[in-house]
């Protein structure tokens, strides 16, 4: 319950319903009766972090034990925090209304690099330490989850835990072992020697860094009982896997306000840039009846009239077809939409599009990512012109009349050749609405692209590039901009200069974790929002600390440089992601996992098993 | 397909629910409620569910008339029970009754508001009232534009009373309402801050009832 001081500033703040709690489906205990209380906290705001499918799973995951209370903590807007501020109020969980400062474990789930000083400013809210070192008591133990932990080494001084990989089965062996420690009285340290013992817990202080002269790193040493290599920690069996009944129903409208379930975890594309495609393996599906029963929980249960299937590339879900039918037979009746996102380009078919648009009618959003082939080639995108041109006249068919190109910027390789492809791929796009015999009369076309600055991350084949400098990419935007020659194009660009923040923090070490304190301390925070980003604070901060940021951003690296991250396994291997970064500078590509097994190692974590393993030979056999 | 006219109570934390998240909250909930809608024959069908005054946020209220239409032979009774029984924390169905008033027939509401204390609050208030004259400024549209309009809140105002009791004041006010005419209480309050030279806080306001041009319910 809120108490009557939050109360009073409510009313002198935008959108108040995001501090309140109180919705539907939320989860209120008996603070006495539970052994662990547990703040999930979402370093952005209200509306961001309740779209989030991750904090919908542990928090119910969490409640449905009797021993802990799991409780939901967001960023409050600069209006709602200057009067917390003002007003003495500590950061609180939602349900009880209590200080999280006494709670057990806060955990925050890592997103985008962007939110790293989100989390100080939410850790100094709520009037717990910064570091993990100033934080002697055994509780709160602070967490963090989430795809930048496969490196938050930035981040590093300031948590006690970070949990690699899948969250549904180590929160739990997490929550029981500090359950124990807590009743033995046990001191922090003997905490974290023990929890670095599960497997997926990595505990950063645990480690020893040393750098070498040239500022690379030259060693990294694990102290005691601590692993050699940390494993990330993954869910075998996704139909057997905890996935919750019911959703919290917001109050106040949030990004993506409907009901969401997953398909299938991992990517057998290997696009070489994308890091969700890597640390996501090995390959694993959900069976069409457990996700029609999750999506027919969850619109029952919280009134949801739209149901989105949420995964890296819904096309590639070998069991499309069964599901769609499965939720048709109810979706249709119920007057429920089904959004399906990250659709491909190359087997986007024409029934797809028609059983779709029986549903609802809105913009299609394809990445062809490149404008040349050659490009396309580098990357690892195996889509062709003709297969974008044909899926673009497919949608136009079917009486669509606007297209969303997706492109990146400042690719390794890349030439002026390739960005004016761009403007000309998007040309070419208009064109064949116009030649389309079968447009939707009396209607005019909107092709609108947007250009997104390409950041290196860790465990990709791209993780030794150097990334463009904020100067030379602010001139390839120019140069797209002028290659553009119709008005039906309409252009959005990226901010340059968060790009190249995102670039420092994705492939930083801990060393930064003095930058990202400094910069807090000037003032820096929700620097994902343009209206709160400031770089020249950042700038002023790196140099405060004596450290340069095109270090880490702008620098090649040689492949057998230490990386900060090379103790953490995502089950990748090294010798894969050599091959794909020399493929890519041949211009070669790679086959999807299905076609061919590319061998990048995965699939030890779920002791050889890959879904598109079994699908490929099952796909053989037929053939044969 | 009939329509009906839910009365919905909105008290404590759900008063921070704005008047468009309402509507959101009404649709999945009648979802929930498995209460079968009306829908619009049109290209593209919707249902019909109209709230007839919006309510500022902030406000609690005693009964929000929300007008559905329904499909299906569920009675009044049975539409209150079972939305009432999957309805968020503070928001509950008081009664459903037939709509026989339209919403363009509403003139007024009367509310209650419970400030803060402060010394000589209730008499300065009190002397503010019965002066006749309330400026304020208020947002409007010319056209396309927004402007500041300036009004006189007593103009929109009708019987009241000012009492000081358990260390608070209280006002009970009747306000113009509906399309035409309006004033919130927002309006007033500020109006009276300005009157009186006092910042005013208050506690809460809730809106007590809807009222027709002959002052009796909605």
């Amino acid at each position: 319950m809120i108490s009557e001081k939050i109360e009073r500033i409510l009313p002198l703040v935008q959108k108040p319903g995001r501090y309140t709690g109180g919705e539907l489906n939320s989860v209120v205990k008996n603070a006495s009766e539970v052994d662990i209380r547990y703040a999930f906290c979402f370093p952005d705001t209200y509306e961001v972090g309740m779209s989030h499918l991750g904090i919908k799973i542990l928090y119910s995951l969490v409640n449905a034990r009797e021993d802990a209370w799991c409780e939901r903590v967001f960023a409050p807007w600069v209006d709602m925090e200057e009067k917390m501020r003002e007003n003495d109020i500590l950061l609180y969980g939602l349900e009880s209304g209590d200080p999280i400062k006494d709670f057990d474990l806060v955990g925050f789930t890592l997103q985008y690099e962007m939110s790293y000083s989100n989390v100080l400013n939410m850790l100094d809210l709520a009037g717990i330490p910064l570091r993990s070192a100033d934080r002697r008591d055994l509780t709160p133990i602070v967490i963090a989850g989430g795809p930048c932990v496969c490196n938050a080494e930035p981040m590093a001084d300031f948590f006690d835990i970070m949990l690699p990989g899948e969250g549904e089965e180590v929160t739990n062996d997490l929550i029981d072992l500090l359950k124990e420690h807590k009743a033995k009285g046990s001191t922090k340290q003997e905490f974290l020697f023990e929890a670095a013992k599960i497997k997926g817990v990595y505990v950063p202080s645990l480690y020893d860094i040393e750098y070498n002269d040239d500022n690379t790193v030259k060693a990294i040493k694990p102290l005691g009982t601590a692993p050699e290599k940390v494993e990330k920690r993954i869910v075998s069996d996704l139909d057997k896997v905890y996935f919750p009944e019911t959703f919290i129903v917001p109050s106040v409208e949030i990004i993506h306000d409907r009901a969401v379930a997953e398909i299938f975890r991992g990517c057998i594309r290997g696009c070489r840039f994308c890091q969700a495609g890597y640390i996501y393996r090995p390959i694993r599906e959900k069976q069409a009846d457990t996700v029609n029963r999750n999506c027919k929980n969850i619109c029952d249960s919280t009134g949801y009239d739209e149901v989105s299937l949420c995964s890296l590339s819904t096309s590639d879900y070998t069991n499309l077809e069964e599901l769609l039918g499965k939720l048709l037979d109810w979706t249709e009746k119920d007057k429920v939409n089904i959004a399906l996102p990250s659709l491909r380009a190359d087997n986007f078919s024409k029934e797809l599009s028609e059983r779709l648009s029986s549903v609802r009618r809105s913009g299609l959003t394809f990445a062809p990512e490149a404008g040349t082939q050659r490009m396309r080639d580098v990357i690892n995108k195996n889509i062709t012109e003709e297969e974008i041109l044909s899926a673009a006249r497919k949608a136009f068919d079917g009486g669509w009349t606007s297209v969303k190109l997706y492109f990146m910027l400042g690719l390794p390789t890349e030439t002026d050749e390739d960005i004016v492809a761009v403007a000309q791929l998007a040309q070419k796009v208009v064109e064949e609405f116009y030649h389309n015999p079968n447009k939707p009369k009396g209607k005019s076309v909107s092709v609108s692209i947007s250009v997104a600055p390409f950041v290196p991350k860790p465990f990709t084949p791209f993780q030794w590039e150097a990334q463009n400098t904020k100067e030379e990419l602010l001139r390839k935007q120019q140069l797209i901009i002028s290659s553009l020659t119709s008005r039906k194009i309409s252009l959005t660009r990226h901010n340059t200069e968060m790009s190249f923040l995102e670039g420092v923090f994705a492939r930083g070490d801990r060393r930064l974790s003095a930058v990202i304190e400094t910069a807090w301390r000037k003032g820096c925070k929700l620097d994902g929002w343009e209206e709160c980003f400031r770089l020249d604070d950042w700038m002023q901060s790196f140099d405060d600390c004596g450290i340069s940021p095109e270090f880490y951003a702008n620098r090649e690296r040689a492949l057998d440089e230490i990386l900060p991250w090379d103790h953490l396994d995502y089950g990748v291997t090294k010798s894969h992601l050599v091959r794909e970064y020399n493929k890519a500078h041949n211009n070669e590509t790679t086959p999807h996992c299905r076609e061919k097994c590319a061998g990048c190692g995965a699939n030890k974590l779920n002791g050889g098993e890959c879904d598109a393993l079994r699908e490929s030979a099952a796909c053989k056999k037929r053939q044969s | 397909m009939r329509c009906v006219r839910v009365l919905l109570a909105k008290r404590g934390r759900a008063k921070y629910t704005s008047h468009l998240d309402m509507q959101r909250c009404m649709m999945r909930a009648v979802r929930r409620a498995r209460i079968e809608l009306w829908y619009t024959e049109g290209f593209n069908p919707h249902p019909y569910v109209t709230f007839a005054l919006p309510l500022p946020l902030g406000v609690e209220s005693d009964g929000e008339p929300v007008d559905i239409r329904l499909e299906g032979d569920m009675t009044n009774e049975e539409v209150r029970d079972s939305l009432n029984e999957t309805m968020p924390e503070g928001i509950e169905v008081v009664e459903v009754v037939d709509a026989v008033n339209k919403p363009g027939d509403i003139a007024f509401a009367r509310y209650h508001i419970e400030l803060y204390p402060k010394d000589g609050l209730a008499d300065k208030i009190s002397a503010a009232l019965a002066s006749g004259n309330l400026p304020a400024e208020k947002l409007g549209k010319a056209g396309r534009k927004k402007v500041t309009k300036q009004i006189n809140v007593s103009e929109l105002m009708g019987e009241y009373t000012v009492e000081n009791k358990d260390d608070c004041v209280f006002i009970d006010i009747i306000l113009a309402a509906g399309s035409q005419r309006n004033a919130s209480p927002f309006i007033l309050l500020e109006a009276l801050s300005a009157a009186t030279g006092e910042s005013i806080e208050y506690k809460r306001i809730t809106r007590k009832a809807i009222l027709l041009a002959n002052l009796k319910n909605f």
